[in-house]
């Protein structure tokens, strides 16, 4: 809730701001010092939604190669509490490698258990920990016009997909917001997702976590609400990932250049987080202005 | 050390009061003999030989010289030259003078060969006086003159981007420059996201920029202080200027109240895009609104011989609102009442009362949420300020000021509809700065050597209500709040003290040059935190706690000047090295907007910053302008930042040269220009990239470790005045000014973003945002 402060208000003055002066942007390809191949980029965010799970290893490349970065294969990756361990292993197939995958740790994954991520490659330790935080459940899904589709401020009909569940009791809350339409996820990359900090939130919440573009689904489709619980961390991960890429270079409202944030050891980047999470759905049928 | 400052000053002290010189005081006062405003910049000579000053804000002089005959010769930029023939036999002689205008129009070729003596003589350096009427003939952004571009030219001064007005001194921050009007405290000097200053240059009479050896009257601020004073009113006769331009129109009235006792004077101006829109067809910018406007009025008021009172103030707001969507206004608000008093021929006093005021209001209605923040600060000051004329070679200036800041970063209420509703009462942040100061001017050996040496004891109160953290600092990038003090109201808490030594020496080889050093420790105790990659109107400001030590700065100074052509060519070389401690800057990452936890975002260090500035001037004749020259380095070294390694601050830039001046074709046209070239500053770019979850994100190494590309830009105007005042003996006289910003059309960026190619998921992309160019504007000026 509080980051609604931060984000509606830097939004707002970014886009006042580029307005009144007018500034013109131009693309330029610049003489940049290159680390190719330098980090380690960790993708790793372990649910209890019984699926397999996997994660994913990647070198950093030039920045203004087309392509993601080269795949980490032959690295030893395991996840570990402080009595079992979950060892994953690379996929076989060539155009999967740098995935690590386990079949059984979402069945096991339990509450308020401390899990850490060790990564060896060669003479290198990457590690990282994340504590599993329960998770409320969703009461139910529903979808609503959004208002600016109301107004005809927007032009394209969008629809706000409306969460409902009781928040948690303890404080300092953190959800993470997915959605998928007939079971393929919409929400892949970073920006798209949902994201919210119960602070200052109303025992029954009840509003719009994402939204969806009318034109992306038609009658009958099955819209799927995720929400996972993840560390305060993870959140601002999320939020400054949001700002760096969308943000960068505003001279009014942008964040001046840094890296995003991460929890792991060793100069890798990325995160590793361990989440619980529930889903609801709703039927998706034209809504009448 | 500190120690040894009292004694020390008193001995000087002493050593001059007891010392051999027998000589007599000069003293007086300059004044316009028109509309009676007293000038200051006047140089005041003593013929045939090398003594010479020039007169402070308030008009006033003094020089030392032996008792006989002797002729006074004053002389100032567009008026007469008049010589004064005394004789003096007492110790004191007081010498009041108005100068004429002597017909010399802007748009006239200036032939007068002032003398610019003031360069060699004074004690004083890094300090630059910009006089209005050159300002004027520099090409204008979008036709609006503007002291704050116009200073921006000055070495040892940088500008804060291309279209914005926010500065900086000698590797200071933006928030280090102590910016006055009329002695108020001005606290976000721009208009329009900084495209224009608020000052608008009809209602400036004087400005003067103090970038080291900075008086003890001065303080609060640690790089610099911009001194604007406003004009005073024609006490003689009415006029009436203005200008109409492309984005604003402006209009100055002044005159009399009560002929030769009493003046006022009324400008305004307004911008007015935001009047084309209401024409719009489209609904939502008929619904735009976008403009800014300002009002600076004064009023002068001679009581007596020995008593003139002055009272001015200042009101602006910057207007933006879209449809009903999103609302953003902010603005100044400044009032000052000044008497100013002579109580003997020795002593003469300025008293005043000053209050500034700063707000914005933020207001967004976004779909199911709503958004509100309103912040606000007030300043209210009261200062006296003597003048005592010692002895024969001993002026001694004191005062104390005390000024109570209330900084009310606001309260944001925030609300999802049918979810959640929210208010963030922003802790406010109260205090006392007191300041005692006394400066002593000390000519010494018939004036081959002038010293200025004071002391300005500075002292800051916490007051509450409020709130103190205390932070657990365990993760150096994320600290926590580990507990809260309530602070109660009206109650004192923690006093900070500094003692800031000032030393101005001036050794005078020969009457075209002389060699000077200073030494200046400047203490802050108000800081403003920079949200952006620029000055921005909603960067809060907050005081000294107990998580942000006062910041000082320690900077000496080292010059020579020279004059050529019967002073015609003024020229300076200066060197400087400045020490910056318990300087702050915002972790990376750090979330400053609207954040109660401000303090735990910034982290406190050192910095230091040196460099050599070069300054060529010529004010007089038909070719008038400056060039200037800079060299410099500035870093800062920050626990948790750049992992505790040096690094360079945001504005270093290794060289910046500017060429600007006017060339009076004719009597009726004036052709402007201005140069400027500047070595890219430091940004942090990016190494590599990271992929994640189908999208990237530049991976950067060190902080502001490499340069933007280098800065350079032309500027070009005309101006064309169809009717002389004098020369046609009109009243009314106006000109049209034709002005070409960035003529050939360089790509400055102002910053650059790295982010993905719009349309084009996964593909890297980098764009500057730049100022496009050329830009052309035609304003219409007039006065009568």
């Amino acid at each position: 809730m509080n980051n609604m402060y931060k984000t509606t208000t830097t939004l707002l003055v970014a886009l006042a701001g580029l307005f009144i002066i007018n500034a013109c942007e131009k693309d330029v390809i610049l003489d940049l010092a290159d680390t190719e191949g330098a980090y380690v980029i960790v993708e790793a965010h372990i649910t209890n939604d019984g699926r397999r799970q996997w994660v994913k290893l990647s070198h950093s490349s030039s920045y203004y190669d087309r392509g993601f970065g080269d795949p980490v294969s032959g690295a030893e990756v395991k996840i570990e509490t402080h009595d079992e361990v979950f060892t994953f292993s690379e996929s076989l197939y060539d155009s999967l490698a740098g995935f690590y995958y386990h079949d059984e740790i979402s069945e096991i994954l339990h509450d308020s258990v401390l899990y850490t991520l060790n990564i060896t490659k060669k003479d290198q330790v990457f590690t990282a920990e994340s504590l599993l935080k329960p998770v409320p459940q969703l009461d139910s899904v529903t979808l609503k016009i959004n208002p600016f589709s109301e107004q005809g401020i927007n032009t394209d009909t969008v629809y706000d997909i409306m969460a409902h569940f009781h928040d948690l009791p303890t404080e300092d809350n953190f959800y993470l917001f997915n959605y998928y339409v007939n079971d393929t996820l919409r929400t892949e990359r970073p920006g798209q997702k949902g994201l919210v900090s119960d602070i200052n939130l109303e025992e029954y919440v009840s509003f719009a976590v994402l939204s969806i573009n009318q034109n992306r689904i038609k009658d009958g489709d099955r819209i799927t609400l995720e929400i996972s619980s993840i560390s305060g961390e993870m959140f601002e991960f999320y939020d400054v990932f949001f700002f760096q890429t969308n943000l960068s270079g505003n001279p009014f409202a942008g964040a001046p250049p840094a890296n995003i944030p991460t929890n792991l050891s060793e100069g890798a980047r990325g995160f590793f987080q361990v989440s619980a999470l529930n889903r609801k759905h709703v039927v998706y049928e034209t809504i009448p202005f | 050390m500190q120690k040894l400052i009292l004694p020390l000053f008193i001995l000087l002290l002493l050593a001059g009061k007891y010392g051999i010189a027998q000589q007599s005081v000069l003293t007086g006062t300059v004044k316009d003999a028109g509309n009676q405003e007293y000038l200051p910049g006047v140089n005041v000579l003593i013929q045939d030989s090398e003594q010479g000053t020039v007169t402070d804000k308030d008009g006033k002089f003094r020089l030392t010289l032996s008792q006989g005959a002797h002729t006074i010769v004053f002389s100032f930029i567009g008026y007469q030259r008049l010589e004064k023939t005394i004789v003096v036999e007492d110790a004191e002689y007081q010498l009041d003078v108005a100068l004429g205008n002597g017909g010399i129009s802007l748009t006239e070729v200036v032939v007068e060969a002032d003398r610019r003596r003031g360069n060699v003589e004074r004690a004083g350096m890094s300090t630059i006086r910009l006089d209005m009427e050159n300002i004027r003939n520099i090409p204008a952004f979008l036709g609006e003159v503007d002291v704050l571009r116009t200073i921006q030219l000055l070495p040892g001064v940088q500008s804060a981007g291309d279209g914005n007005t926010g500065f900086f001194v000698r590797g200071g921050n933006a928030d280090q420059n102590l910016v006055l009007l009329d002695d108020a405290v001005v606290f976000n000097a721009s208009h329009l996201f900084n495209f224009f200053s608020v000052f608008n240059a009809d209602a400036v009479k004087d400005l003067q920029l103090y970038k080291g050896g900075i008086d003890p009257e001065y303080g609060g601020r640690l790089s610099s202080v911009l001194d604007i004073q406003s004009q005073d009113g024609d006490m003689d006769q009415y006029k009436m200027n203005g200008g109409v331009g492309l984005i604003s129109s402006r209009l100055s009235l002044q005159g009399p109240i009560q002929r030769g006792r009493s003046a006022f004077l009324v400008t305004g101006r307004r911008t007015y895009a935001d009047l084309f829109l209401k024409f719009s067809s489209d609904e939502n910018q008929r619904n735009t609104q976008l403009f800014f406007y300002d009002l600076n009025a004064k009023l002068n008021y001679v009581i007596d011989d020995n008593n003139r009172l002055f009272w001015s103030g200042y009101y602006g707001r910057d207007v933006t609102k879209f449809n009903e969507l999103f609302g953003f206004d902010w603005g100044n608000a400044t009032s000052s009442l000044k008497w100013n008093r002579i109580f003997t021929e020795q002593l003469f006093a300025n008293f005043s009362f000053l209050y500034s005021n700063y707000q914005f209001n933020i207001s967004g209605d976004i779909g199911p949420a709503k958004f509100r923040w309103n912040s606000a600060l007030h300043n209210l000051k009261l200062k006296a300020s003597f003048t005592l004329l010692a002895t024969d070679n001993n002026t001694l200036s004191f005062g104390a000021e005390s000024i109570y800041h209330q900084l009310d970063p606001g309260i944001i209420r925030a609300s999802i509809e049918e979810a959640a509703a929210t208010e963030l009462e922003l802790s406010p942040n109260n205090g006392l700065e007191h300041g005692a100061f006394i400066n002593n001017e000390h000519d010494l050996f018939n004036n081959k050597l002038l010293l200025e040496y004071g002391v300005r004891m500075a002292a800051f109160q916490v007051i509450g209500p409020g709130k103190q953290y205390t932070f657990d600092s365990s993760d150096p990038l994320r600290w926590k709040v580990q507990d809260t003090l309530e602070l109660e109201k009206g109650t004192f808490y923690d006093t900070h003290i500094a003692i800031e030594p000032r030393v101005n020496v001036r050794y005078k080889i020969n009457e075209q040059s002389s060699l000077k050093a200073s030494y200046n420790r400047m203490t802050q105790f108000v800081q403003q935190a920079q949200s952006a990659q620029s000055v921005a109107p909603y960067d809060v400001w907050y005081t000294v706690s107990n998580n942000i030590p006062p910041q000082s700065a320690d900077q000496i100074a080292l010059g020579y000047f020279r004059n050529f052509f019967s002073d015609q060519l003024e020229s300076s070389l200066e060197f400087y090295y400045k020490d910056l401690k318990n300087i702050s800057d915002v972790v990376d990452n750090g979330d400053i907007l609207g954040n109660e936890l401000l303090e735990g975002q910034l982290r406190v260090g050192k910095g230091w910053a040196y460099g050599a500035e070069f300054l060529l001037q010529k004010e007089t004749g038909p070719i008038s302008g400056f060039l200037g020259y800079t060299w410099s380095v500035s870093k800062r070294k920050i626990n948790d930042i750049n992992e505790g390694r040096a690094y360079y601050a945001p504005n270093d830039r290794r060289h910046d040269l500017s060429l600007s001046g006017s060339y009076h074709l004719t009597p009726k046209w004036n052709i402007g220009m201005s140069f400027i070239y500047a070595s890219g500053t430091a940004y942090t770019l990016p190494v590599g990239k990271m992929s994640f979850q189908g999208a990237f994100a530049p991976i950067y190494a060190e902080r502001n470790a490499s340069r933007l590309p280098d800065y350079h830009r032309l500027d070009l105007s005309v101006t064309y005045t169809p009717n002389l005042r004098d020369r046609d003996n009109r009243r009314f006289e106006s000109s049209w000014n034709f002005s070409l910003f960035n003529v050939y059309g360089r790509v400055n960026p102002i910053s650059v973003s790295f982010a993905e190619r719009d349309n084009e998921p996964g593909v890297p992309n980098s764009s500057f945002f730049y100022i496009p160019g050329p830009i052309p504007a035609i304003t219409w000026n007039f006065n009568f």
